[in-house]
């Protein structure tokens, strides 16, 4: 097993090829990892970073600016890759919003489902507790299974045709 | 931060070391070792310990048996720190220094002489401040054996982390792409993992 600080720092690029891949995914597919799970982008909130360059350049697209969004898929062209992305799932008819990051995949300003919060007021504390890890792990769970798949497709024979693809889309108009 | 209330920001970990079966008393008898001491006058920057999840400021609690749900412990992590603010410093050196001056009849401070009042005023001030309470959750999913610490802040999952060893006899291991890979693919799957390099999307 490898040094843990060094297989953080070897592999980071794993975490932005993923948020590159639901980047494009999300826009591109109406995906559906399964029967009970859709995601798509949700507000347009993208960062996107020229690791390698210093200082680091970041950029980042918010609401549905075109302009914003040529200038995200011109950094892309560039070799920049998504450093942290807002996205949203359907599991189940819940809609969850979320960021996520690519350095340690981990959620910030998760929201979730409205049937939750109406969970809060009731004397049942360890009910409203339970309903709230309940919709938690299920957003969890759901990002494992996407981080799943890419980690299969990125070692498979298929992640070229899946380069080839993001870089068609990054050139389109 | 929390997992009961508003937007959930999470930090996930896996538990490594020799687990043993009755954990519920392991994590019991850690918490009880290590539980926020409540100190009121305190030379300290910062205290930190283990609390209750519903009730953070309450530190008499005497049930940890309440802290677990079905197959879930939940209690928090409370670091409490003591600081003087910067620009409170500076005002009371500047106002020091000035009376200082006057007094003196000196035309100037020395070096020596300006160190002197930055550090009693420094003292004055961090005598009169109070410890600033930050409570962060913490659920701990026994049939998975990972734990979610709800803050991104750096320093505190350091602290975290420190504290959970001491306390536990256990290692947390932060989750990120490389571990999160590891648990999921299996030995010749790992093997190839290990080989990739960075893929360019470059045009």
């Amino acid at each position: 097993m490898l040094d843990l600080s060094v297989a953080y720092k070897k592999y980071k690029f794993i975490g932005s090829e993923f948020l590159t891949w639901l980047f494009y995914v999300a826009e591109n597919e109406a995906f559906r990892i399964s029967e009970d799970l859709e995601i798509g982008i949700s507000t347009h909130i993208v960062n996107i970073s020229f690791e390698n360059e210093m200082p680091k350049e970041t950029l980042s697209i918010k609401g549905d600016d075109s302009v914003d969004r040529d200038e995200c898929t011109s950094a892309l062209r560039r070799g920049a890759l998504v450093s942290k992305i807002r996205l949203a799932f359907e599991i189940r008819e819940n809609i969850y919003h979320f960021t996520i990051h690519a350095d340690w995949l981990s959620f910030s300003s998760l929201n979730l489902p409205p049937q939750a919060e109406k969970m809060l007021e009731p004397e049942d504390n360890d009910g409203a507790t339970l309903e709230r890890i309940y919709l938690y792990n299920q957003a969890v769970e759901a990002m494992d299974k996407l981080f799943e798949r890419f980690i299969r497709i990125r070692l498979s024979n298929d992640w070229a045709t899946v380069v080839s693809n993001i870089r068609k889309w990054i050139t389109r108009d | 931060m929390s997992l009961i209330s508003g937007g959930i920001t999470a930090t996930r970990y896996r538990v490594t070391g020799d687990i043993p079966e009755s954990l519920q008393s392991l994590i019991i008898e850690g918490i009880r070792k290590h539980r926020y001491p409540e100190l009121e006058d305190t030379e300290s920057t910062m205290v930190c310990g283990w609390t209750g999840f519903s009730e953070p400021y309450d530190t008499d609690y005497e049930n940890e048996q309440s802290f677990f749900i079905m197959e879930y412990a939940l209690f928090s992590l409370r670091i409490d720190t003591k600081d003087v603010p910067a620009r409170l410093l500076q005002k009371h050196v500047v106002l020091e220094s000035k009376k200082r001056l006057s007094g003196s009849g000196k035309g100037f401070l020395t070096k020596a002489d300006r160190k002197e009042i930055k550090e009693a005023v420094f003292s004055m001030l961090f005598s009169k401040a109070s410890l600033k309470p930050c409570v962060h959750n913490v659920l701990w999913d026994l049939a998975k054996n990972e734990v979610h610490v709800f803050t991104a802040s750096k320093a505190a999952l350091e602290d975290f982390e420190t504290l959970f060893s001491k306390s536990f006899g256990l290692r947390a291991v932060r989750l990120f792409p490389y571990t999160l890979a590891e648990q999921m693919l299996n030995p010749a799957e790992n093997a190839a993992f290990l080989n990739l390099i960075p893929s360019s999307f470059r045009v």
